[in-house]
């Protein structure tokens, strides 16, 4: 029996693995600099939903290598340049890689990428719900939902002011048809494109589809701006039923688990007992995604998203506090 | 002796492997979409081997996984409405074997993710992401539309007495979601229209 015991705590030992440190410093730098540093396991690994981003070159840091072949392999990007893949040992010190500019289809060096000259910002409503959530059900609340749009487009106005000249849609049947058009590859890319990876990425990402390119553009003509800014999102509020509810449940979790102790150590002439402390969890928040679109060609320019705790949407205060968070890195 | 250490030892193994639970899904519906206008043309629908048989593992404690038959409820989706917006679909072998359809539409799932919390209590969420690229019969791209669809579910605190069938009302909603886009965007593209 000794050693059926022996082998089960190996196999639990197995299976939860034994990490060892494999810790090593590393200075990363490119020419040109400001290029963005990601770490993989293995080369070209498709790792687009996990990948590790060590930062921007100039840069130096302990990097973890596995315990077993001891190697990474850093990814180095930067706009307009041919990205590159590295090999890094734990033997490697320092590093500078020599970007080399992409090419156009006459096989010329692509211009310097530069971000378009902004007068007037054309913004959405935001596509966004409340959703309330009750004892035994949920449900989108369509006022607080028409509210949180309202108080969000209010923030929005708000941060730009100043700034640009900032114009509503407004919302007549073919505005929302083109916006529709639009939508439909602004959410994909908000899904697939990494926020923080898209000013690095060697080319410049577009609304994939023409119809979505062709929405923007007439949008733009139509309003006379530059540039899109639509923003999605959701925030789940719990009702006091679900509160009270969920309060109900944990006292009366601790309430059981204190009788059923104190029961056993007066039983057994214990001295002292130990119970639990059931504490409920609330999952109330905001998620709000935003994008940015070039109007003339669809290219997608910038993207955030972001999460929150409960947000009274009707206090300016607290939504020009999110807009500010979410609109942080683009000026 | 020699049978509770067997008992012990496949109890041990069983449970450190694991066993993915099939989450039961109700077959998908025709969905509604009143006024999408249809291409004349006839759609050869080409669903991968890959695509039909994917299935998406979800580690729901260190000792079990719920396997969800995303496969199944896409071909079964894009069967029932790809006719909204093509005139006539028949569904086809291979890229090669397109003699009899005017252009081939072959859709994948690009991602999916879903959340089943703990505690129960809190939201059911999931998300997926559709794929389709349309050929030509030369087997030229012609287009391709991606569309990311999501949902979100629960039944408060009630939300443990049916939890798989929360997850799995939510993927679906979440596939419906993506599918609408998709269609919708196959139907306005311009590239098709001028086909």
């Amino acid at each position: 029996m000794k050693k059926l015991i022996s082998v089960f705590i190996l196999i639990l030992l197995f299976s939860t693995g034994c990490a060892t440190t494999n810790r090593h410093p590393l200075k990363v730098d490119s020419t040109p600099s400001d290029a963005l540093i990601s770490v993989h396991d293995k080369k070209d690994s498709s790792t687009e939903n996990t990948r590790k981003v060590a930062g921007t070159t100039p840069m130096g840091k302990n990097f973890d290598f596995p315990s077993e072949g001891s190697h990474l392999w850093l990814e180095i990007e930067k706009r307009g340049y041919v990205p590159q893949w590295v090999e890094v040992t734990p033997g490697t010190k320092a590093l500078t890689v020599n970007l080399e500019r992409m090419k156009d289809k006459s096989s010329e060096p692509v211009k310097e990428y530069t971000f378009p000259l902004v007068k007037r910002l054309l913004f959405a409503i935001p596509d966004f719900e409340v959703v309330k959530r009750g004892f035994s059900s949920e449900g989108v609340s369509k006022d607080e939902s028409t509210a949180a749009k309202t108080g969000l487009a209010k923030g929005i106005q708000a941060y730009f002011t100043g700034k640009y000249e900032v114009v509503q849609i407004e919302g007549s049947q073919d505005d929302t048809q083109l916006l529709k058009s639009a939508w439909r590859d602004v959410r994909t890319a908000m899904e697939l494109i990494d926020p923080i990876r898209l000013k690095y990425l060697s080319t410049p990402q577009y609304l994939e589809t023409r119809g979505s390119r062709e929405a923007a553009r007439q949008l733009g003509s139509r309003y006379g701006a530059e540039v899109l800014l639509v923003l999605s999102g959701r925030q789940n509020l719990e009702t006091a039923g679900m509160v009270l509810g969920k309060v109900g449940l944990t006292v009366a979790g601790t309430a059981a688990s204190y009788g059923n102790a104190y029961g056993r150590a007066v039983s057994q002439g214990d001295s002292f007992f130990i119970y639990t402390v059931y504490v409920p969890e609330f999952s109330q928040g905001t998620l709000i995604n935003a994008a940015l679109i070039d109007c003339r060609a669809g290219e997608i320019l910038w993207l955030n998203k972001g999460l929150w705790g409960t947000v009274n949407f009707n206090e300016p205060e607290a939504v020009n506090g999110i807009v500010q968070d979410l609109l942080t890195g683009l000026k | 002796m020699n049978i509770s250490r067997t008992v012990l030892l496949a109890f041990v193994v069983t449970s450190l492997l694991g066993c993915a639970t099939g989450l039961n899904m109700s077959p998908p519906a025709k969905l509604d979409m009143a006024g999408i206008q249809q291409h004349p043309f006839t759609a050869g629908l080409l669903l991968s081997k890959e695509l039909k048989e994917n299935v998406y593992l979800k580690q729901t404690s260190p000792f079990d996984k719920i396997s969800y038959p995303l496969g199944e409820q896409t071909t079964q989706m894009f069967q029932k409405n790809l006719p909204l917006v093509f005139s006539k679909v028949v569904e086809i072998e291979s890229r090669n074997a397109s003699q009899d359809v005017d252009l081939i539409v072959e859709p994948s799932i690009v991602n999916f993710s879903s959340v089943i919390p703990m505690p129960a209590y809190n939201p059911y969420t999931a998300k997926i992401v559709y794929r389709v690229d349309i050929y030509n019969k030369k087997g030229e791209k012609i287009f391709t539309q991606t569309a990311a669809g999501d949902a979100q579910s629960s039944k408060g605190l009630m939300s443990g007495f049916s939890a798989q069938g929360i997850a799995a009302d939510v993927a679906q909603k979440a596939m419906e979601n993506a599918m609408k886009q998709i269609l919708e965007g196959l139907s306005t593209a311009e590239e098709l229209k001028k086909f």
